[in-house]
């Protein structure tokens, strides 16, 4: 009898037990970020810590998808530098700011989208093209900005990156609180959604299913793109000044983040609820560790142990629900 | 450098197992860029000229993957 009701029970704990293990993660972070780092859980002080992350947040809900199908992204950091540039050097070579913003937003989705017509078209690895654009986009921005930074923007460009709404709410925080509503209808309440999983699970039995695999891909990474127009545009306000090197190393983050919140590097698994958590996570422990005072360096090991123990984490899960 | 090498050894083996290619990868990437250097190229665009063959070197080979398949 009691037999029967553990078997019964387990299948529920895969995602959403999932979930609830990385919620207990946060709470148990933040206690001991409380304990140790003196004067660190402080309302105001940990609202204005998003303004670190939200621009990787966005990003990470794109690549939620683009992991999703199966596939990878590892251009956005470089994509992000692009954006970057764009807005600051087409400024400066005397288009209108708000022109500018849009042909800096529009380059991000145009990368993706580039990215996508070439894993599709010519069915290639996502790992090898994105790794091509890793080198080609920065290469761009540093060939057009000649390694050069932009800052001569108006005040009014602060809004980006540097304002508040209703007080104490940083901006950005705003613009990932509606991007992960979008995407969670999105990717839990549309056909488009279930597609994208679908593709993941068994690529072959969706397409002679009828789903344009093709099609989804490039939107997918299209989308991510966006996504990546949208933190770099954030990212040049917040810290008011176009530059090549913007966003290295934002793909480890991202996909260390993506992969926290559960999702299955190959593709079939993985939630816009996890993918906050773990956004969240990993942002408040790096922050933390800065507050205390720790060198910036352990930021990056700590990403690194987090991915591994992410892809543990979801091993066992994944065994306990088989 | 290192990178380049690196790279020149990933972007050209993707083909069908010579021990050979990702060395003479290797030897190319850093003859272009020797070559770059000579001409007064600025180093900014070394980056940029990177990505452009990684993708050209997998373009090409999926190309050629894709006309083969059509050939069957």
């Amino acid at each position: 009898m009691s037999r029967m009701v553990t078997v019964a029970a387990l299948p529920s704990l895969g995602a959403h037990g999932r979930t609830l293990g990385l919620i207990v993660i946060f709470v148990v972070e933040m206690a001991l970020l409380g304990v140790f780092v003196p004067g660190y859980l402080d309302l105001y002080g940990l609202l204005d810590a998003t303004r670190l992350f939200a621009e990787a947040g966005l990003v990470a809900l794109g690549m939620t998808f683009v992991i999703l199908t199966g596939g990878i992204d590892l251009s956005v950091g470089s994509l992000m530098a692009l954006v970057s540039v764009t807005i600051g050097f087409s400024f400066t070579a005397g288009l209108p700011l708000p022109l500018a913003i849009i042909a800096g937003v529009f380059v991000g989705a145009a990368g993706g989208f580039f990215n996508g017509i070439v894993i599709t078209a010519l069915r290639l690895q996502p790992l090898v093209v994105t790794l091509g654009t890793f080198a080609l986009f920065r290469g761009i921005a540093y060939a057009v900005s000649n390694a050069d930074a932009v800052s001569n923007f108006p005040s009014w460009f602060e809004m980006f990156g540097q304002t508040y709404i209703a007080g104490e709410m940083p901006v950005q925080l705003v613009v990932f609180a509606i991007a992960t509503l979008v995407a969670w209808v999105l990717l839990d309440h549309t056909r488009f959604g279930r597609y994208v999983t679908a593709l993941g699970s068994n690529e072959l039995a969706s397409r002679f299913s009828g789903v344009e695999t093709a099609r989804i891909k490039v939107a997918v990474y299209t989308l991510t793109g966006l996504l990546v127009g949208i933190a770099g545009l954030i990212y040049t306000s917040r810290i008011f000044s176009a530059r090549g090197n913007a966003g290295i190393g934002l793909e480890l983050s991202v996909i260390a983040m993506v992969v926290l919140g559960g999702a299955k590097i190959t593709g079939g698994s993985g939630t816009i609820a996890g993918t906050v958590l773990g956004v969240l996570i990993l942002s408040y422990l790096q922050d933390g560790l800065v507050f205390a005072g720790v060198r910036n360096d352990w930021g990056l090991v700590v990403t690194g142990l987090f991915l591994i123990v992410g892809v543990f984490l979801n091993e066992l899960f994944r065994k306990e629900k088989a | 450098m290192i990178a380049a090498v690196v790279l020149g050894g990933t972007s050209i083996k993707g083909g069908y197992g010579s021990n050979a290619a990702p060395v003479i990868g290797a030897v190319l990437v850093g003859m272009i860029f020797n070559a770059l250097t000579l001409n007064k190229v600025p180093g900014t665009f070394e980056l940029l000229v990177l990505g452009a063959l990684i993708l050209a070197a997998v373009s090409f080979d999926g190309l050629k993957r894709l006309i083969a398949g059509e050939r069957q």
